[in-house]
């Protein structure tokens, strides 16, 4: 609650915009019935047709200036909700940017995606003029409570006898009820996290004709979600009309004494009806206050569930001394790096690797052997459980993760690529790129005439993902990305896997320059894009098991000379 | 207007609950006209000094009129919940039947988080005026009309007096709806678009933190937070407007009343009570125009959503099953493309008559340039797209579509068709029919969209798993399959053995879209999956292209035993996998520029030749280099 407003305070001076605004309404609305009543009573009856005219015009006026201060008041608390909505939202993302790869590991996009939307919105009801209204009617309640015990004492105690029934009332209700609401924020999220599987998912569950399974499972959630609501329905509807009837009861209390005191002849009509009315100014708040318990609970439920996440210290961090990392010469040493993606189960055990200044290196091995891991590492997108990765001798948990991977160029084995045109894609790691120079990149990597062939060129759409190009276009595009960022260190995780053998012989071809003054590590299956490079690793089991240069490893006969033989021999060549 | 009709019609499905709630929210309200009435004759009562037994029986009327209120008030809330949350669940359901349905050229069009927003907060929305919509605008209504009816029989002349606040109140609220639509419609697009952004970067986030763009994301997110907000604001700023200028409205109407009032009174025509009740009637209206004025903002908030909603539902289809489809008992696997022609939409020609047949059997591979067409020609097969519909004509190399009157536009001329050809600077060019793509010689698109794709496995090529455990990824096509069927599976895709290292063996979860695994060994998921499903046709998209040599041969060879007697359509770019093929088809710009078996294709000394040529000797220098011996 303290932390909601919080987002609120954040704008002292709308905040007082809205208090005077609230304020100014409610004095303009109080005072009309004072002249309704002094119509009523003075110039009806003195038959002043001319004052009657002045009064029912100042009648007018403060009904203008109810509107309009309502409006101010609609407005303003609108706007510092929303604004403090968007605060929420901007500062849940930009923690969510900081959050290392293991959070996006275990959390489903679906279910975060839900709590930068739902949750957020279920949010932006309370804060939008929903909190302003509840301490503006919190103020009426307790205003009311003192005003009745000026007028008769004992009716006094009637009216507010019903109070304790209230308090337990909402005392039950708000237990069950914030139950109820977490579960809905739960079970929504779920069906939102399907939804959004279902669409990334939609061409393999064609491929294998999975429509049946899939409707069914996604019945059982939304079933989950509707059963969910109901009961929070349930509460709900019971609760409103409960308060409403210990309202009712309390009126009737009025009456039984009011009435019995009348015929004793101790209470006049009017002070009765005070009563009534005080009941009613009394409820009437409750009534707002408890029907708008549910979009208070529902907004809680979701504020939890955006400081739950807003809350949970990202994995990798910068150290509070982290230094920039400049001048990178591009050393690279991995001192014996234990890590495990899950508990105690080591990919990589005691890993030890040199890397020196401008060298090549590339790794092959079998699929899963640690490959994509020994360069996650090396970008911080996890940290590893022992042991340390060392650039020009610095520790890289020392440096900022910032200046680090900004000196690190990466090509993953997945190429992700944004909505937009190929262009902006490529120019993505340095925005201020200039055409030229996104031309000599793909010209390097011979993409060039194949984007120049496309219905755009450069210009053309990606689409979500890259979807709208091939796979090797989009692997090309990525690629080029890397290559313009110009970093000191590049990293390439299969960059060529899917772009054919024509493109590959280029790419090969332009390597030597690509790669001149940049320490590199490229992790190939196809032995073709290795052969070249100043150091080949044999990785096993996350070790390393054999390394050399192309020539030397032959020449051992060993690992690498039995996966390079069957690579190429067996059926390939016609000798 | 007619999303809200078609909500109804929803709501309406559900007649029990929507009639149910309808006629108890009216008797409610009834009970609640009523209390009042019987309050003042307690006080009657108690003020003409008779009978205070008569009084303690009102009392306890009065208790159990308002008993019988809030209990039918508690019903018709829960009722509408109910009715509310059923509609929601069956347009959930039918959203979802839709999305599934969906062919893939709507998923490149629409985004992600556009589609998510849409069948989503969209919803939600107008779960809001389910919930509180119909009965806010029929009690405003109904309440309206009861009052002005009741003040009519106090005071004709007042009544008609004041009978102009009516179409007022009536203007407002039609101005109002006007003005907020267009609002609060761009603002819910505003809000796809945010998540649509928020989505892409959620996914995306390993890519964003390599490139150390979080700052310019982050002012990306922001340009679209603003812009919602700032939208946002203005359709609130409408309501805040316009909602108490309804009560302004009345408040006038209680000043000219006032002064009126005053007239008639001093004139003896109107008694003291009778302005005193008008008075209080005039208040009265205040309930049914905030009701009214709620009712509207939630109708026009939930028609905005309705529509974007409805847009899904909506879209057309342009895959589709045939009204009488034919047949299929045991597919043989003869696949034929005969001159297809395949555009994304315009007139980017991705397939340029492409035709080759297939016996049943046989392995064919396809090879060519990225971008030449490989996966265009094998996601026709199963249907994902299908082939172009339109007559097309051959210019210097470029295709151009005719249009259905015969007319086609070529470098600015527009040109018309003659007997089926058209005649450009002297040159006869023949038109061509659409093409279509036959198995076992029956067009597929005869054919019933579940059962053909049933029969056709593929393995995509970027290999998409499901967040579930790899047990139910491997069965994703057959749910049901033995645990033995799936491990043989896995044995054949070189994958059981590391299966069998976790902890949890098939049971292991793999993350979302398969993050906890390597490339390799999603790829070779894929590849059991797509075995599980035992296809007469298997189709493998560059689907080893992550997995080491070795492994590659022996998933080879297991699959030479499981695909004999299957056709079997291979991408690769590994020459070695190519060689064996019994068709090799190579291909160039969309078109097929060669095709034959290995022999005659190198003794045709064409593209595949040089190729073979060139990368042969690039292996044999790379061993000669080192020494090694071949062969
Ligand atoms: N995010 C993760 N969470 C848990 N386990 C993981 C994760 N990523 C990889 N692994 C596991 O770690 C091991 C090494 O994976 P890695 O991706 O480094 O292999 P690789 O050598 O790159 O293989 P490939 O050639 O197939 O890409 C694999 O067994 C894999 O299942
Ligand atoms: N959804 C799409 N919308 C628009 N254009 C597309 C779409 N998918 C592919 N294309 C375009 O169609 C052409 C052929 O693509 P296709 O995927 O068939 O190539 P490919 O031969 O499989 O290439 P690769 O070897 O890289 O996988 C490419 O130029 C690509 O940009
Ligand atoms: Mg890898
Ligand atoms: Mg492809």
């Amino acid at each position: 609650m303290k932390r909601i407003l919080s987002y609120i305070l954040a704008y002292p001076r709308l905040v007082i915009i809205v208090i005077i605004m609230v304020a100014s309404s409610i004095i303009f609305s109080i005072y009309a019935p004072f002249v309704l009543q002094h119509a009523i009573d003075t110039d009806f009856v003195s038959g002043d047709l001319d004052a009657l005219l002045q009064t029912s015009l100042l009648y007018i006026i403060l009904v203008i200036l109810v509107w309009l201060t309502s409006y101010g008041q609609g407005y303003t608390t609108t706007l510092m909700g929303q604004r403090a909505v968007y605060t929420i939202r901007q500062s849940l993302f930009e923690h969510l940017q900081r959050m290392s790869q293991a959070y996006y590991d275990k959390t489903s996009s679906g279910s975060i995606i839900s709590r930068l939307t739902n949750d957020i919105d279920r949010m932006s009801e309370l804060l939008s003029g929903g909190l302003i209204n509840t301490f503006a009617q919190f103020f009426i309640v307790f205003g009311v409570a003192v005003v009745i015990f000026t007028v008769d004492f004992q009716l006094a105690i009637i009216t507010l006898l019903v109070v304790p029934i209230l308090a337990v009332a909402t005392h039950i209700f708000r237990k069950r009820a914030r139950e109820a609401y977490r579960e809905t924020r739960k079970t929504i999220s779920r069906v939102t996290a399907n939804f959004a599987e279902t669409i990334s998912g939609a061409k393999v569950t064609k491929t294998f004709t999975r429509e049946k399974e899939s409707m069914e499972k996604f019945d059982e959630l939304n079933r989950d979600d509707y059963q969910a609501n109901v009961d929070a329905a349930k509460f709900a509807s019971v609760f409103f009309p409960a308060i409403r009837f210990v309202g009712g009861l309390g009126v009737v209390l009025i009456l039984f004494f009011g009435a019995a005191r009348i015929v004793e002849g101790t209470l006049t009509v009017g002070v009765l009806l005070f009563y009534i009315q005080m009941n009613s100014l009394f409820f009437r708040p409750v009534i707002i206050l408890t029907n708008f318990y549910n979009t208070v609970q529902s907004a809680f439920a979701g504020a939890e569930r955006v400081f739950a996440i807003m809350d949970s210290e990202p994995a990798v961090l910068d150290r509070p001394d982290a230094v920039e990392l400049k001048d990178v010469r591009g050393h690279i040493r991995y001192r014996n790096v234990w890590f495990a993606y899950v508990d105690e189960n080591y990919v990589l055990e005691d890993f030890n690797l040199e890397i020196q200044p401008g060298e090549t290196v590339a790794i092959v091995g079998d699929t899963g052997a640690g490959k994509t891991t020994v360069v996650n590492l090396l970008n911080r997108f996890y940290e590893v459980q022992s042991g340390s990765i060392e650039i020009d001798g610095i520790n890289i948990r020392d440096v900022t993760l910032k200046s680090l991977r900004a000196n690190i160029g990466l090509v993953l084995q997945d190429s992700f690529l944004f909505m937009g045109t190929i262009k902006d894609n490529i120019r993505y790691g340095r925005p201020e790129a200039t055409d030229n120079e996104i031309i000599e990149a793909t010209k390097v990597i011979g993409a060039y005439d194949l984007i120049q062939r496309l219905e755009k060129g450069f210009d053309t759409e990606v689409g979500e993902r890259g979807g709208r190009l091939s796979e090797g276009e989009r692997q090309l595009v990525s690629f080029a990305r890397a290559l313009l960022a110009n970093p000191k260190i590049l990293i390439l995780d299969e960059a060529t896997s899917s772009i054919d053998i024509y493109t590959e012989h280029t790419i090969q071809r332009g390597m030597q320059k690509l790669l001149e003054g940049r320490t590199s590590i490229v992790i190939a299956h196809r032995l073709s894009t290795i052969v070249n490079a100043d150091r080949i690793l044999v990785l096993e089991n996350g070790r390393i098991v054999e390394s050399g240069t192309h020539a030397e490893l032959m020449a051992k006969r060993e690992k690498y000379y039995s996966l390079y033989e069957k690579q190429i021999r067996p059926r390939t060549m016609v000798f | 207007m007619g999303h809200i009709a078609r909500l109804t019609r929803y709501a309406l499905k559900h007649k029990r609950h929507f009639i149910g709630f309808m006629s108890i929210a009216s008797v409610a309200t009834l009970f609640n006209l009523f209390t009042p009435l019987v309050l003042r004759d307690i006080v009657d009562q108690v003020t003409s000094g008779a009978n205070f037994q008569t009084a303690i029986f009102s009392i306890f009327l009065y208790l159990s009129l308002f008993g019988f209120y809030c209990f039918f008030d508690f019903i018709q809330r829960y009722l509408s919940a109910l009715m509310a949350q059923h509609v929601i669940y069956d347009l959930r359901t039918e959203l979802y039947q839709s999305l599934l349905e969906k062919d893939l050229a709507f998923y490149d069009r629409n985004e992600t988080g556009q589609i998510l927003a849409r069948v989503t907060t969209d919803v939600t929305t107008m779960r809001q005026f389910l919930l509180w919509g119909y009965r806010v605008i029929f009690i405003g209504a109904a309440s309206l009309i009861g009052t002005y009816y009741v003040m009519w029989l106090i005071n004709v002349q007042l009544t008609l007096l004041l009978l102009p606040i009516l179409p007022a109140l009536l203007l407002i609220i039609y101005i109002f709806a006007k003005k907020v639509r267009p609002v609060f419609f761009s603002a819910r697009t505003q809000y796809g678009t945010l998540s649509a952004v928020l989505q892409e970067n959620i996914v995306g986030m390993r890519v964003v933190q390599s490139y150390v763009s979080m700052d310019r994301e982050r002012e990306r997110v922001r340009k679209e937070n603003e812009r919602y907000l700032g939208l946002v604001v203005d359709a609130f700023r409408l309501s805040a407007f316009y909602s108490p200028l309804l009560i302004a409205v009345l408040g006038i109407g209680t000043g000219v009343l006032i002064y009126m009032g005053g007239v008639q009174f001093s004139a003896g025509v109107l008694s003291y009570g009778e302005f005193v009740g008008f008075v209080s009637l005039v208040g009265m209206l205040l309930l049914p125009a905030r009701f009214l004025s709620w009712g509207i903002g939630l109708y026009q908030r939930a028609s905005a959503a309705a529509e974007r909603t409805f847009y899904i539902l909506d879209a057309r289809e342009e895959i589709m099953d045939p009204e009488d489809p034919a047949e299929i008992s045991d597919i043989r696997g003869e696949v034929e493309f005969k001159n297809v022609y395949f555009s994304h939409g315009g007139e980017n020609w991705v397939l340029k008559d492409v035709s080759f047949k297939v016996q049943p059997g046989q392995v064919v591979a396809l090879l060519g340039r990225t971008g030449s067409g490989k996966t265009s020609v094998v996601n026709l097969i199963p249907r994902f797209y299908d082939v172009d519909s339109r007559r097309v004509v051959e210019y210097n190399g470029k295709v151009y579509a005719l249009d259905n009157k015969g007319h086609v536009k070529i470098d600015g001329t527009t040109y018309h068709e003659h007997d089926g050809f058209i005649v450009v600077n002297g040159e006869e060019l023949q038109v061509q029919d659409p093409g279509h793509i036959e198995i076992d010689g029956v067009d597929i698109r005869f054919y019933k969209i579940s059962e053909l794709r049933e029969q056709i496995g593929m393995v995509h090529q970027d290999p998409f798993l499901f967040s579930a455990s790899i047990k139910e990824n491997i069965a994703f096509a057959r749910p049901y399959a033995t645990d033995e069927e799936i491990e043989n599976a896995a044995r054949a895709a070189m994958i059981h053995d590391f299966i069998m290292t976790l902890d949890q063996g098939y049971d292991t979860e793999v993350g979302e879209r398969g993050v906890t695994l390597s490339g390799g060994q999603k790829q070779r998921i894929a590849i059991a999956r797509a075995l599980l499903a035992d296809p007469r046709i298997l189709i493998l998209d560059d689907s080893t292209s992550s997995v080491d040599a070795n492994t590659e041969l022996q998933i080879q060879r297991a699959l030479e035993n499981l695909m004999r007697g299957r056709t079997t359509f291979i991408i690769t770019h590994r020459l070695s996998t190519i060689r064996n093929a019994d068709i090799i088809i190579m291909m160039d710009r969309g078109r097929i520029v060669e095709m034959g078996n290995h022999s005659e294709l190198i003794e045709k000394e064409g593209m595949y030749a040089s190729l073979f040529q060139t990368l042969s000797r690039m292996a044999a220098i790379a061993l000669e280099e080192t020494g090694g011996r071949v062969s």
